[in-house]
């Protein structure tokens, strides 16, 4: 039941020759198109505990490059959960468990050899509240670069920091004022300055956790064309509250509930002709 | 009626005030059924009654306590024979003391002279009346007024709102005695360090380089030529507060960034408490600890060394002096540090940061400001600390780096320039005060210092 007539020639069946994508296991409920072309994250029957609280119920999932993936669902579905899952940040919760297998380009992410700051460096987030550090504008932007060796001397280091606030759509605005704190920006600018941190590193993924949740509308819309643009070169996975930045922002939409997935899918197909009834009574406004 | 009686019985008319208020506000409109028809609680009237009963009457017996012993002396001292008024101030003083000591009890009216006997008599007759007024007064206030404001309760009156006024005021006059208290101190000691500055220069006080306070007290006494520059004790107490800080600023932070950022669970909740009792220790424990332990342990190294060690150095003073704070520094900083956001940790390990790298350039950096504030708090503590260096360090004004070597504070030459029986007028004891000055302004310096460096990192986060 993983496959549908309406899903588009990307969506393969479960069993397609991808070698990126993991064989799918028996017996999943999800509906809808699980796995997707050329996929870059792959999650096969994962499970995340808090102690003895199960956040995530055998959950099934590919998530394809140059895409963006929008997660929705009532509070307390696991949508962040298993977003914290994709880059390890569920280590540093105590008591906190991850079963099953996420494969990073073929790679498990849970493999002994694989480091976490390297995943990492690689799988980049954007938090709720933008978080920026006690430290200049420049030096937040230039913060991951360094830690991870990544200019040769300062020449380079103002390139990546110049052409991230670039790409972040803030540059015209702090260009002059480098050197000022990063907090004395606005909370819109902050969460862009976020992001720019974020792409400094050059990614592969950028997770974003209800990115907008502290924002006003005309930020929110910045946000939101920033997030199109960045599709050009990065796999971005987004957890939201709002069904429209969804329906605005993803290709496609994964609908969590009580801590599985239930229904994944082609975003226009979801918001007009969702097939599970959970799915269907939470667009429609009956719950939530 | 003594004033203690007074004072119960006053109270106890206040109780019986408050439930006829009680009482009466409920009469008024008919039972308790009626009280939705009363402006305020009952018990707001009882108490409004209650506290129109017994604070004038507080207030009048204690203006009476604070005045009444100037009052009646100088009556009776103008009822005194011309011959013992017309006496000089110093005699007349003595023979004050021996009324005094007659009404006291202390000495019987049988061994004093026929004049102070009856002066005692005289002062011991007036108290009696003034006691009997004083009653009479007191309590005839308080039924009074317990009385008109009975009279006055009707289902409009405001009592609540004239409750809370008198409360409020009571709150203000408690903060006010705080304040009172903070402002004589420190008119006092300027007063007295005025004094002193009267007799030696301010600037010989605080650039000259000898310590030597001891007065000669008849011309042909040796060695005693009283110098008070205190050069010597400022660079004794930043000697000593410096090695003090030396330990306890590394220590305490190390062990506040471990405790609130490595440490499983169970050891902070094991490790934290025990880092806190050595804040409760007595400080004269820390003292005896220094002189017993320490000192003598740093002298036998240092011979080892081939240093030479004094028995008194600053060095134990202040390695001591430092155990002693590193409570204060490591809880301080361990609240600045659990007290970044959570948020700024993750923002770093997402971008890859080790947990060292995310410590080291985010944490410390938010927490940074907060930690300044608490070091300057323990730098001031550390200045003004007094019974470990009274025990542990030396006496001798010596004007030195070398923290092997004995030196002395200002704490410590306060202590000794006002301990035992001393006149208050000489130079030597009034050098304590402009001591105690100096030292309260750089305490009091730091202390605003550091309370506004705090206030700033706080308001960025919270």
């Amino acid at each position: 039941m993983n496959d549908t007539p309406s899903a588009p020639p990307a969506a393969g069946p479960a069993t397609a020759i991808d070698a990126k994508s993991l064989p799918m296991p028996e017996g999943i409920r999800t509906v809808g198109s699980v796995t997707t072309a050329d996929p870059l994250f792959s999650c096969r029957s994962v499970d995340v505990f808090y102690g003895q609280k199960q956040a995530i119920k055998n959950l099934n999932i590919d998530i394809g490059r140059k895409q963006v993936l929008a997660m929705i669902g009532p509070s307390g579905c696991g949508k962040s959960t298993f977003l914290r899952c994709l880059n390890r940040m569920n280590d540093t919760i105590v008591g906190a468990r991850v079963e099953g297998q996420i494969h990073l380009d073929g790679r498990d992410i849970h493999d002994r050899k694989q480091d976490v700051v390297q995943l990492r460096a690689r799988v980049g987030m954007v938090f709720q509240k933008p978080n920026p550090f006690p430290k200049s504008i420049y030096e937040n932007v230039a913060y991951g670069p360094r830690i991870h060796g990544l200019a040769g001397d300062r020449a380079e280091l103002d390139d990546i920091v110049s052409t991230s606030l670039r790409r972040a759509g803030l540059w015209d605005e702090v260009k002059d004022r480098l050197q000022q704190p990063g907090t004395s920006l606005s909370g819109g600018q902050q969460q862009r300055l976020c992001i720019a941190r974020t792409i400094a590193v050059n990614p592969e993924v950028i997770l974003m956790d209800e990115p907008c949740s502290a924002l006003d509308p005309i930020a929110t819309a910045r946000i939101e064309d920033l997030i199109d643009e960045l599709r050009q070169s990065y796999a971005i996975c987004i957890v939201t509250h709002s069904m429209q930045q969804a329906a605005r922002v993803s290709q496609r939409t994964a609908y969590f509930h009580l801590g599985e997935l239930i229904e994944v899918g082609e975003t226009d197909r979801i918001f007009t002709n969702p097939r599970a009834k959970l799915t269907e009574d939470y667009i429609t406004g009956r719950f939530g | 009626m003594t004033p203690s009686l007074l004072l119960v019985v006053v109270v106890a008319m206040s109780v019986v005030a408050f439930w006829v208020g009680k009482g009466r506000s409920i009469a008024i409109v008919g039972g308790t059924r009626g009280i939705r028809q009363l402006h305020s609680l009952p018990g707001h009237y009882g108490l409004l009654t209650a506290l129109w009963c017994g604070l004038p009457a507080l207030l009048v017996i204690g203006l009476w306590l604070a005045f009444q012993d100037g009052l009646l002396l100088r009556l009776v001292s103008s009822h005194l024979p011309p011959e013992i008024r017309a006496l000089p101030a110093a005699e007349f003083g003595l023979f004050v003391n021996d009324v005094r000591n007659v009404i006291a009890g202390n000495l019987p009216p049988a061994q004093v002279s026929p004049a102070t006997a009856a002066a005692a008599a005289e002062y011991l007759e007036l108290r009696r009346v003034a006691r009997l007024a004083l009653t009479g007064l007191v309590l005839a206030m308080g039924v009074v007024a317990a009385l008109v404001v009975r009279g006055r309760i009707h289902p409009e009156l405001r009592a609540r709102n004239s409750v809370e006024i008198i409360l409020e005021g009571l709150l203000f006059l408690c903060s006010l005695i705080a304040v009172l208290t903070t402002v004589g101190i420190i008119l006092s000691v300027v007063f007295e360090a005025s004094r002193f500055f009267g007799v030696v220069p301010v600037g010989e006080f605080l650039f000259g380089t000898r310590w030597s306070p001891q007065m000669a007290i008849r011309a042909d006494q040796v060695g005693s030529s009283g110098a008070f520059g205190a050069v010597p004790l400022f660079a004794g107490t930043l000697l000593i507060s410096a090695v003090a800080m030396v330990v306890a600023v590394p220590v305490g932070l190390f062990s506040a960034i471990y405790l609130a950022e490595y440490a499983p669970q169970r050891v902070r909740r094991l490790v934290k408490p025990l880092l806190e009792v050595l804040a409760g220790v007595p400080t004269v424990v820390y003292g005896f600890f220094a002189v017993v332990t320490v000192g003598p342990a740093l002298r036998a190294w240092g011979e080892a060394l081939g240093l030479d060690v004094a028995g008194e150095s600053a060095l134990a003073a202040g390695l001591v002096m430092g155990i002693m704070i590193i409570p204060f520094v490591s809880s301080l900083a361990d609240d600045m540090i659990t007290a970044v956001p959570q948020s700024l940790r993750d923002g770093a390990y997402a971008l890859g940061a080790t947990r060292s790298e995310t410590i080291k350039q985010v944490v410390l950096r938010a927490a940074l400001p907060g930690i300044v504030g608490g070091v300057l708090l323990a730098i001031s503590r550390a200045i003004g600390e007094t019974m470990i260096v009274v025990m542990a360090a030396g006496l001798a004004a010596n004007l030195t780096a070398n923290p092997l070597e004995a030196v002395t504070t200002v704490t410590v030459q306060i202590v000794t320039l006002l301990v035992g029986d001393q006149e208050f007028d000489s130079p030597k004891t009034l050098a304590a005060f402009a001591l105690g000055l100096v030292l309260f302004v750089a305490t009091l310096v730091l202390n605003v210092v550091a309370l506004y460096v705090v206030r700033r990192y706080r308001e960025q986060y919270d």
